[in-house]
């Protein structure tokens, strides 16, 4: 892996982790006012401005995981006004919020307002700086790696699953990330909830594998038996996990396990009704890398007919 | 049933994590009332402050509201929290709230709702907060593992000089329960019920044999309250949305209407501020003190406010829903402002 490319990927990481943490909290923002939205131009402004760490996220994705240089220009042009575009209004939002003493400093985090003010400001620096030196951008930002290869006409669904997932992984990657806030190891039912902090966890983990060995296989095939040791490992403990989530969401259903340890971080479910959260936990991960799995096997098996096929020259 | 059964053996490294339930302490305190005077019981419930809570006009409608219902009662000997003051929110905000009902300087009691566990805390940290541990004037106790449901059951004496005229439950209903790919709501458990029981027996005991009168404050409405709006007594009030009970029934109205309790009162849903009384049982709920989440209007007035119990030595008492329109605290009492006496 050439330095750049390293660097573009612990960039991504940090985007990732930066993009959970603002997700998560924009996510609470939104579910704050969601029955409603009586408080829109107050609460409005606040989780679109944590929702703009993500859009940055998914447009660095895409600019580094496009190989077609026209298409990669014309996307970074598309994002360079969409931030400048989106942030400068939630910018104006804000000093509106101001104005109007909506805003009162440090009740939503510590330094709240100045936070999501910051993220407006960056963005719209950074929007400014896409639009001007677009070409510098391209030629510095490197291509990490192609889109992973699915079967062709699987390709649609598999990104929009890809970016369901990414969304849920986000989100639980922050939660994990907040939990020194709301975690209690005391709480008698906490054992309960240790496979579900795990594939908290696993969920992005899941994600920094697939582009850390699609990086490295672009510029050296990694050795197939740490690739298929890493790949059955991971298929076997988010397997084996996601199934003791289950069984203990079952088990424990009358023990009120996810209202003493995980209410906080599951609000849908709260205002729902619905146990939707565990489940997704549960089966999320595993699903993911079971389709992985299915798929590299398919176009492993395509690849090997095609070259038994192929006359030798 | 039989899944679950496999389930449980293979999850026992889960199930020690269980263990530590300690003895049912009693949680029994007193209040004096002041001379010969009516003890003045001022309830809130579903305060709901979150992340889009305006907190100065939040705050400034509380203040407001409980000036007034020391205007109308001379005074307010204790504020009762009946659940849900709180949504998605954070410490900060949870810590303003109750450092803002702790210096009104007035003993201030507590129930959980449904809602209260929702914020960017812990259980044990939400516990601490509204307890008599952290604040000089509240009076949940800290309790914690002790093996009775809940956290916030707790009875209150309520002394005339010497004597135990009135006594005041606090009773847990908990959150929500779980029912495979649903959760419903929770209701007061069986062992609250003996807790109860208990208390009250234990009151009878220091009261010549006679039960002490009582009122019982709690989040969730019990599964009763669907009979009771055919068969009741309409005090006052208004209904706007359909009741939202428990999903189980509990022994707890038929065991409290036994032993004296004259008074059972709730929140949970916002938008009802109906009252009964029923088998000599006043039943209903409290007046929502804030316009979080949804609540409901009439004539242009919202139906917020809160509710005060004027409890006699003599052993009735009188209810009074206090409406304060949201828009306009500083008006006061509105005219849908209501009051039954010697109840």
């Amino acid at each position: 892996m050439s330095k750049k490319t390293l660097i573009a990927f612990l960039v991504e990481i940090a985007l990732y982790v930066l993009a959970a943490l603002t997700f998560y909290q924009g996510f609470h923002y939104f579910m704050a006012d969601v029955d409603g939205f009586k408080h829109i131009l107050k609460i409005g402004p606040m989780f679109l401005s944590c929702f703009m760490v993500t859009y940055l996220l998914f447009a660095y994705y895409y600019l580094t995981h496009q190989p077609n240089e026209a298409k990669r220009a014309k996307t970074l042009k598309a994002n360079g006004l969409g931030f400048i575009i989106l942030s400068g209004l939630l910018l104006v939002l804000v000093i509106v919020n101001l104005i109007l003493g909506n805003y009162e400093f440090g009740y939503v985090t510590a330094i709240f307002p100045v936070d999501i003010i910051l993220i407006d400001v960056c963005m719209l620096a950074l929007g400014i700086l896409i639009t001007l030196k677009r070409d510098w951008v391209l030629a510095n930002i490197p291509v990490i790696c192609k889109e992973y290869s699915t079967p062709k006409r699987l390709t649609v669904i598999m990104r929009i699953l890809g970016f369901i997932y990414t969304w849920i992984a986000l989100y639980f990657c922050g939660a994990l990330l907040m939990a020194p806030t709301y975690i209690d190891l005391t709480t008698p039912t906490f054992g309960h909830t240790i496979p579900l902090y795990l594939l908290m966890l696993i969920a992005s983990l899941v994600l920094f594998w697939r582009e850390f060995y699609l990086a490295y296989s672009k510029e050296k095939e990694m050795d197939k038996g740490i690739a298929d040791g890493v790949r059955y490992a991971a298929l076997g403990i988010t397997t084996v996990l996601g199934i003791v989530a289950f069984v203990t969401n079952l088990a424990f259903e009358s023990t009120y396990y996810i209202s003493h340890n995980l209410q906080c971080i599951l609000p849908i479910d709260y205002m729902t009704s619905l146990n939707l959260g565990p489940k997704l936990l549960a089966f999320c991960p595993m699903i993911a890398l079971w389709i992985n799995f299915i798929c590299s096997l398919t176009i492993m098996s395509k690849t090997q007919k095609k070259e038994a096929t192929e006359p030798l020259s | 049933m039989k899944h679950k059964r496999f389930a449980l053996v293979a999850l026992m490294p889960f199930l020690f994590s269980c263990a530590g339930i300690q003895e049912n302490p009693t949680y029994v305190k007193e209040l004096k009332a002041n001379g010969d005077e009516d003890f003045n019981v001022l309830q809130f419930t579903d305060i709901h402050w979150n992340y889009s809570t305006n907190i100065k006009e939040a705050s400034a409608f509380l203040e407001n509201t409980v000036k007034v219902a020391k205007e109308r009662s001379g005074h307010i000997d204790l504020i009762e929290i009946t659940g849900d003051s709180l949504l998605v929110a954070n410490k900060k905000i949870a810590t303003t709230l109750y450092d803002l009902i702790d210096s009104w300087n007035i003993p201030w009691a507590f129930t959980f709702g449904n809602h209260d566990y929702e914020g960017e805390w812990s259980e044990a940290w939400m516990n601490h907060l509204v307890s008599s541990s952290n604040y000089k004037n509240a009076l949940m106790p800290e309790n914690g593992n002790d093996g009775l449901s809940g956290f916030s059951n707790y009875a209150l004496n309520i002394k005339w000089g010497e004597e135990t005229k009135w006594q005041i439950y606090n009773i847990d209903t908990h959150n929500l329960i779980q029912d495979g790919g649903s959760y419903d709501y929770d209701y007061i458990h069986e062992d609250q019920v003996e807790w109860y029981k208990a208390r009250t027996e234990e009151a009878k005991t220091n009261n010549g044999g006679e039960y002490v009168p009582s009122l019982a404050f709690f989040h969730i409405p019990p599964t009763e309250i669907n009979t009771i709006e055919k068969d009741g007594e309409h005090l006052g009030g208004i209904k706007d949305e359909k009741f939202c009970p428990g999903v189980h029934d509990s022994k707890f109205f038929n065991e409290a209407k036994e032993r004296k309790c004259k008074g059972m009162f709730f929140g949970h849903d916002h938008s009802n501020d109906i009252v009964w009384k029923y088998q000599g049982v006043v039943f209903g709920y409290g007046v929502k003190a804030n316009t979080e989440l949804y609540s409901t209007e009439k004539d242009g007035i919202s139906i917020t406010g809160a509710s005060i119990c004027s409890l006699h030595k003599e052993g009735t008492f009188d209810l009074e829903h206090l409406i304060i329109n949201y828009d306009e605290p500083e008006k006061g009492a509105t005219s849908l402002t209501w009051k039954e006496s010697n109840l």
